[in-house]
């Protein structure tokens, strides 16, 4: 059962985000602002913490800031704002997870979960690599069973997306392009540019990532090809 | 303190400089008059101006005494006797420079001999103030009776030197007719003693042998001639002769004017017993003497405060109490000139006086009355002195105002002419510039042409060629500045059109012509500088006003959505309420949409995105925008069908914003293309960009023109009940032109056409690896 600090100035939203996580079975605390954030924290057995950029009394990054300054726990923000730097801004003062309002309540749940296995089952304790086993972040490949892993879960991949999910996990921040993942994986020299490749990606991420229109693990670099983010 | 305060110090400091040196004057001059007697010790006190002058006073006196004794004698010779007032003057005067009265020794003397005296000493034993006046000329005229009753002697010759009468030989002889007998005498002598004229006599000289009934007579004929006739001596107690003078035109004799020089000596008394003004000028340089070192320093302390007082008056001028700055009195306000006329006048008025006054003090003893004299010098030199202080002090004044050189006529002559010189300039410079650039040029080469056709067919003398050569040469220089000057414009105007249209152009010494167009050049850049800031400025302002308005429809929203969800979830037996929250479902799902294109659209379209333009090639990232949507084309019923190079086609962009632009032309494609048909992807690649065409037919006619398809909020279908924002081709033009690409839309009936055109990159660079990016 774990304890799950929702922090938003709008009441509505921290009932519709306690709803949702009370459905999942998680134990929730609310707080109305950073403050308030701050002494539920402190109060102990908080296990994560959603929390909302602008509020009054302290806002979320600087919530965030002081939390860091004692707490290891997971921290995912929520905020209208979307800009590239605002995102930049959170995760370097110690947020782990970022969600932009409108948020899709599902989004929110699966984050909830990665961070939360993260954080209990896989940060503290590293288990020893066995032969064959390739790990990136959540992601697990396991080549002697050909089985794939995402927070713990087994992914169900097709030999093609397998192989396609191998290439990248195998070179961690190399950029693939199409053509390089076709002679690869097919082993045949492609004939003409097609989109087998991004579709089968496309289809990869959707079974990976959370949001697969924002992918973590497995990026688009638009016009040079595709790469695996090392975690 | 306050009563000083209120003095009016500076009339005072003036006059006190004026005294001051009023005051030195008159004591140096005193000093120097007498400075024989004051400074040097063995100057006798006599000897000095001061008793001079005194002694100058009384010998006035005495020439009257004189006079009147002459006219007594006179009167006396002639039988009349002098009338009471002449007796009356003459014991005055006597009485007055008597001994007992004064110590002033006098006699006077007719010729050596003395006739009046107050003392019979002999003057030759006396130095102390002995003075020797050599009065006029005084004659007696005897005639008449007068002459007769007096016995007459011939007397000796003044032909001594002729050596032919003898010493003595002279007769005296009682005439009673001198005149008439000399005439027989010189009548005997014509008629008779014609020959035997001595050696070395003129012929009218006239000698009268002793042996003859004629004593001794000589005449010089030199337009007149002399006979020394019977002498009065016997009579008048004196010794001298008495002339006859003979008129040749008449040929008659007439007894001369006897005259005589009158003289006055005069000394002082040793003794000094009587207490008259001598002893009182004599107390006066004892005292000067004495004191003649204080003195001195008193002179020189008095010339020192004089400078003082001039220097304070020179400091203090134009100042008042009370008021700020320089303040011009009426008499500053008087041009130079006319003050240094004034100056000059009373400077040069003091100037005689004080050099007559020196001069007379040079030559002792002109002037009668020494204060008079003393009192003339200070008076001059105090007025050379006011002159001199008033004209530093106004100069000093001038200077400060700074009125020195532009208070005066000449200044302001030079002032009206330069403003005449000037008015005339500008006339001239405002006719030049009425008249027309073309008919400047036109007048002025047609001239320089017809000069030069003159001096062709003329055959002009060789110096007014090379004044016509100057001219050319005059024109090409003013060409020169003006081509100068022009290319400067043209480089203004290519600046301001090139996108700095805040460039100035330096008109400071253009011609004017030029310069007329240089500013308004300048004129225009500034005011398209103007618009262009004005207008970023509203955009800015209307993108943050977006942004923020989307910021807080978000968190609403947010609600919305999650509530809209967990209705979902319900369990609702009511079929409508159902249908219901599905419409709640889309449109919340809609506004969400909505808002994150508002924000998109406005930051594309006023250029806040970042841009990172990368080389990336244009056929993959083809690739992958049609490998993503495949599935929703798919979906709506469209195939692709795709005409790409084989090659990479490397172009500069930056990725991502590339997709958007991708990502709105395909999803606008899978929204309204119609079902079923299919959906041309083209890359084409010409010489130095690559054409990026997407083709497809709208299920909705497309009633409007392209462009009306790109503004914001402008949608296909004119009803707005299908998902989309309108906005997606407006910021698939913004985000393409971004990237320095070009994005066209083409209407033809129900065919839509879009393409992005991108520039390539140089084929240098397709060498090079693939960009490593995130």
């Amino acid at each position: 059962m774990y304890k799950i600090l929702i922090c938003d100035d709008d009441r509505d939203i921290v009932s519709a985000l306690k709803i949702y996580l009370m459905s999942e079975g998680y134990d929730t605390v609310e707080a109305y602002n950073g403050q308030q954030a701050l002494k539920a924290v402190g109060k102990g057995g908080i296990d994560l913490v959603l929390m909302d950029v602008m509020m009054p009394v302290l806002d979320g990054i600087r919530a965030t800031a002081k939390l860091r300054e004692v707490e290891n726990l997971p921290i995912i923000l929520l905020t209208a704002k979307s800009e590239d730097t605002d995102k930049v801004l959170g995760l370097n003062i110690g947020a782990d997870d970022y969600i932009t309002k409108p948020f899709n309540p599902v989004e929110v749940l699966a984050r909830v979960k990665s961070q939360l296995r993260r954080y209990t089952t896989l940060g503290g304790r590293e288990q020893p690599d066995q032969a064959g086993v390739v790990r990136n972040g959540s992601l697990v490949m396991d080549d002697g069973f050909k089985r794939v892993t995402m927070d713990g879960e087994q992914v169900t991949l097709t030999p093609i997306e397998y192989n396609i999910l191998r290439l990248l996990m195998e070179n961690p921040g190399r950029v693939f392009s199409t053509t390089q993942i076709y002679e690869r994986v097919w082993s045949d020299p492609v004939s003409g540019s097609e989109s087998t490749v991004p579709v089968h990606i496309r289809h990869l991420r959707e079974k990976i990532e959370i949001d697969p229109a924002n992918p973590q693990y497995i990026k688009v670099v638009w016009g040079l090809g595709y790469k695996m983010e090392k975690m | 303190m306050k009563r000083w305060e209120q003095l009016p110090r500076k009339a005072l400091a003036f006059c006190l400089a004026v005294l001051c040196f009023a005051g030195a004057a008159v004591m140096g001059c005193y000093q120097y008059a007498n400075g024989e007697a004051i400074w040097s010790d063995g100057g006798n006190w006599a000897d000095s101006y001061a008793v001079r002058s005194l002694e100058r006073r009384d010998e006035a006196q005495l020439q009257l005494l004189a006079h009147l004794w002459v006219v007594r004698q006179q009167g006396t010779a002639q039988g009349t006797s002098t009338d009471g007032y002449y007796q009356q003057r003459v014991g005055q005067i006597q009485r007055q420079l008597s001994a007992e009265a004064t110590n002033l020794r006098w006699q006077i003397l007719w010729g050596e001999k003395q006739v009046l005296s107050n003392s019979e000493e002999d003057y030759t034993q006396r130095s102390l103030g002995l003075y020797w006046s050599a009065g006029d000329e005084v004659s007696l005229k005897l005639e008449g009776e007068h002459a007769e009753i007096v016995p007459c002697a011939w007397t000796q010759m003044g032909a001594a030197d002729h050596g032919v009468v003898q010493a003595g030989a002279y007769n005296c002889v009682a005439v009673t007719d001198p005149a008439g007998t000399l005439q027989a005498l010189v009548d005997e002598y014509r008629s008779t003693g014609t020959a035997s004229l001595p050696e070395g006599v003129d012929m009218d000289t006239v000698w009268l042998d002793l042996e003859g009934r004629c004593t001794a007579l000589s005449v010089w004929v030199d337009g007149q001639a002399y006979l020394f006739g019977p002498s009065l001596n016997t009579a008048l107690g004196l010794e001298e002769l008495c002339p006859y003078l003979y008129q040749p035109e008449e040929d008659s004799w007439t007894v001369r004017e006897r005259w005589e020089r009158m003289s006055v000596v005069m000394w002082l008394d040793e003794e000094m017993a009587v207490a008259d003004s001598y002893q009182a000028a004599r107390h006066t340089l004892e005292l000067w003497r004495s004191f003649r070192g204080l003195f001195l320093a008193c002179n020189i302390l008095l010339v020192l405060a004089g400078v003082g007082c001039t220097i304070y008056l020179c400091a203090a001028a134009g100042r008042r109490r009370g008021v700020e700055g320089i303040h011009l009195n009426p008499f500053h306000r008087i041009p130079g000139e006319v003050v240094v006329l004034l100056l000059l006048t009373l400077a040069a008025l003091s100037w005689v006086g004080a050099v007559g006054g020196l001069s007379a003090l040079e030559n002792k003893g002109v002037w009668p009355n020494f204060s008079l004299q003393l009192i003339l010098v200070g008076l001059t030199v105090g007025g050379g002195a006011a002159a001199v202080v008033g004209g530093l002090v106004t100069v000093a004044v001038r200077c400060k105002a700074g009125t020195l050189w532009s208070n005066t006529i000449a200044a302001r002559l030079l002032r009206l002419c330069q403003r005449l010189c000037r008015w005339c300039l500008q006339l001239a410079g405002r006719c030049l510039r009425s008249v027309g650039l073309v008919w400047k040029v036109g007048v002025l080469g047609g001239g320089y042409v017809l000069c030069t056709l003159f001096a062709v067919l003329v055959r002009l003398p060789r110096q007014l060629a090379l004044l016509l050569w100057l001219g050319s040469v005059l024109i090409l220089g003013y060409v020169l500045v003006w081509a100068c000057q022009w290319k400067r414009i043209r480089q203004g105007t290519r600046e301001i059109i090139g996108g700095r249209p805040d460039y100035h152009m330096d008109t400071a010494r253009m011609l004017p012509d030029l310069k007329e167009h240089a500013e308004a050049l300048n004129n225009l850049g500034q005011s398209i500088s103007d618009a262009v800031d004005e207008r970023l400025r509203s955009e800015h302002f209307r993108a943050e006003l977006i942004t923020n308005v989307s910021h807080d429809l978000k968190t609403p929203l947010t609600s919305i959505i999650n509530y809209v969800d967990l209705l979902k979830k319900e369990e609702i037996d009511n079929p409508r309420a159902a249908e219901y929250i599905a419409v709640l479902d889309r449109k919340s799902q809609r506004l969400k949409k909505l808002t994150e294109d508002l924000v998109e659209a406005s930051k594309a379209s006023t250029g806040s995105l970042t841009v990172v333009r990368e080389r990336l090639d244009l056929g993959q990232l083809l690739d992958q925008a049609l490998g993503e949507y495949e599935q929703r084309l798919e979906r709506a019923g469209l195939s692709v069908v795709r005409s790409t190079p084989e090659h990479p086609v490397w172009v500069m962009a930056d990725g991502r914003h590339l997709w958007r632009v991708l990502d709105n032309l395909l999803s606008n494609c899978a929204k309204y293309a119609l079902g079923g048909t299919r959906v041309y992807v083209d890359l084409q690649v010409h010489s130095d960009c690559a054409v990026l065409t997407v083709k497809n037919i709208s299920r909705q006619p497309l009633n409007m023109e392209a462009g009306r398809l790109m503004e914001r909020f402008v949608r296909g279908d004119a009803s707005r009940t299908e998902e989309g924002s309108g906005l997606g081709l407006s910021i698939a033009q913004s985000l393409t032109e971004l990237q320095q690409g070009h994005f066209q839309l083409e209407i033809d009936g129900d065919l839509f056409k879009a393409s992005v055109t991108l520039p390539i990159t140089g084929r240098e660079q397709e060498a090079l690896p693939p960009v490593e990016s995130d």
